[in-house]
């Protein structure tokens, strides 16, 4: 499969801070891919560099096939960008519409695929105001409008729930369900569920380097572990006694999270060790909160990070 | 570079500029500068411009044949106007170029634009439609200033006419620089207002140490495209040439380093 992005040996640096050191990422077409590190950990940096907002300072990147900067990249890649609004004073209709004509639409066809556009992210009655006078919620769903402005084939998106209300965010995830059929997505966020339910692959980045790139079903056992999260912290008599059942490995705690246990198990039938786990935990009179096949996605990531 | 989308950034910028900050900025003190000045010269212009006392004030800013050629020669009104115009020039590009690039850099909103088309169409785009704002509006005091002296000047209308299409086109040469220069400066600072103080301090530091080159090497060096105004009033073709010439020459200079700054710059 051909890569969408090719970034070797990338080095970037601000003064004496390196936003970006000796990173290496291919990414295949049509994939969805989550972005995450901490903050500061140069996803951002990585973002501006794709579009060729900023140069590389060492090292190469193509994306498309092409470098960030080229002619024939113009209009193939969209972007919402993290806390930038446009242009003030000028309509966001008036700027769609430029954003359009720009991308090559005459100016028909323009205002028809705007309409489209509108449509699909439900901003038709915040497209005639200036975007100065919009919320960050509303602004936010405005920029997102604009980076799918002629179906591009890559879209990048800075945190794209950030500072956005339960609805808002869940409107915003929606619309990003329907576009990672069409199109190669590329998202940064924290939050780790909304990476989980949208993408495929995971970038884990920190201090500028590549933690692990990997499927998302590579990094979490989906099969022969179960997470689950008490109501109460586990006695050690409960630990013994799920210990105890044939099938279980070893049972993981977290001491910043007590109420929390992951238990590795292996075996045939996964359902039965289930359903034992509950009745140890029935006998013990600890309450349940969660309880998920395969362990937390969360977690995962915060070892990664953590280990690095 | 696309022309067609370099046309399309230009006229998008052109028409809101017209009602935005960036463009009030100039446009108030431009409108207001030449309501003044017309109004005097249509009032009083007729039986002022070519008095004695009007030739000897010329004559103190160049020189006395020139003073003659423009104010009796020429119709005195459009002289007059090229005269202001040349003078003013400067000031209303600063006005009117400041946010050439500068604002939207700092605010990094060149980032919507930079994934639709390249560097070089954004920043042709831009000089293009600053261009058009300064030399259009220009342009209609010139029509406005034509005018004028076809009703107050005793010269026959094919010479007014005639004499009004040079003054345009010498100040649609004489504005590109100027225009250029702006560019150079927006590329650099990433707002409006740190762009014209900018422009203010480096012109006037330029003016100063081009005197000061001239007071020691004992010949003009223009450091700066106002030098070159006095070429522009054609005593004789060949200083013509001069003066146009050295305006394009410093416009292909500012636009080249103005380029070579944006190109590197991070939006």
């Amino acid at each position: 499969m051909t890569a969408i992005i090719e970034c070797s040996n990338l080095t970037r640096t601000f003064g004496s801070i390196r936003a970006l050191d000796d990173l290496n990422i291919t990414i295949p077409a049509r994939a969805s891919v989550g972005l995450v590190g901490p903050n500061g950990a140069g996803k951002t940096t990585l973002f501006a560099m794709l579009c060729g907002f900023l140069h590389p300072g060492k090292g190469s990147i193509t994306v498309l096939g092409h470098k960030p900067d080229a002619a024939r990249l113009k209009g193939r890649i969209g972007i919402l960008p993290q806390d930038i609004s446009l242009m003030r004073g000028i309509s966001v209709h008036a700027q769609m519409i430029l954003f359009a004509r720009l991308q090559g639409y005459n100016k028909i066809t323009a205002r028809q695929e705007i309409d489209q556009i509108i449509q699909l992210v439900n901003i038709g009655s915040l497209v005639k105001q200036f975007p100065e006078t919009l919320s960050h919620g509303q602004r936010k769903k405005i920029t997102l409008a604009q980076a799918l402005i002629g179906k591009p084939d890559l879209i990048l998106l800075d945190e794209p729930t950030a500072g956005l209300d339960p609805v808002a965010a869940n409107e915003v995830r929606n619309i990003i369900q329907k576009l990672r059929h069409d199109h190669s997505l590329i998202i940064s966020s924290h939050n780790l569920d909304e990476i989980r339910n949208v993408c495929d692959e995971i970038i884990i980045i920190d201090k500028g380097k590549l933690v692990r790139h990997s499927r998302i079903d590579d990094l979490i056992e989906r099969n022969n572990v179960l997470t689950i999260l008490l109501d109460q912290a586990a006695g050690e008599p409960l630990l013994q006694s799920i210990k105890a059942l044939p099938p279980v490995i070893r049972i993981d705690t977290d001491e910043s999270n007590p109420h929390r246990m992951t238990v590795v198990f292996q075996a045939e039938k996964p359902d039965q060790i289930q359903f034992k786990i509950l009745e140890q935990l029935q006998k013990a009179g600890v309450g349940i909160v969660e309880f998920n096949r395969g362990s937390a996605f969360t977690d995962r990531v915060v070892e990664l990070v953590g280990k690095h | 570079m696309n022309w067609k989308r370099i046309l399309i950034l230009a006229c998008f910028d052109l028409r809101h500029s017209l009602f935005r900050l960036k463009g009030l900025v100039f446009l108030i003190p431009f409108i207001f500068f030449w309501y003044l000045n017309l109004k005097f010269l249509y009032e009083r212009g007729g039986e002022v411009l070519t008095t004695p006392e009007s030739i000897v004030i010329i004559s103190m800013l160049y020189n006395a044949q020139l003073a003659q050629i423009l104010l009796i020669l020429y119709p005195p009104t459009l002289s007059v106007f090229l005269i202001m115009t040349l003078a003013s020039t400067p000031a209303f590009a600063m006005l009117s170029g400041n946010d050439q690039l500068a604002g939207d850099s700092g605010r990094k909103t060149f980032r919507f634009l930079l994934t639709r088309c390249t560097r070089s169409e954004i920043f042709a785009g831009r000089f293009i439609s600053n261009y058009l704002l300064i030399s259009l509006s220009t342009l209609l005091m010139a029509a406005m200033a034509t005018a004028i002296s076809l009703h107050n000047d005793q010269h026959p209308i094919a010479d007014i006419i005639g004499y009004a299409g040079h003054v345009s086109l010498l100040f649609l040469i004489y504005t590109l620089p100027f225009v250029a220069y702006m560019s150079v400066i927006s590329a650099l600072m990433s707002s409006a207002l740190s762009a014209l103080l900018m422009a203010v301090s480096i012109y006037v530091i330029l003016i100063i140490l081009g005197n000061y080159l001239q007071y020691k090497s004992g010949t003009a060096i223009e450091l700066l495209p106002g030098g070159l105004k006095e070429y522009l009033f054609d005593l004789n073709q060949h200083d013509l040439y001069i003066g146009v010439g050295g305006l394009l020459a410093f416009t292909c200079i500012y636009i080249c380093i103005g380029w070579l700054i944006f190109r590197r710059r991070n939006i």
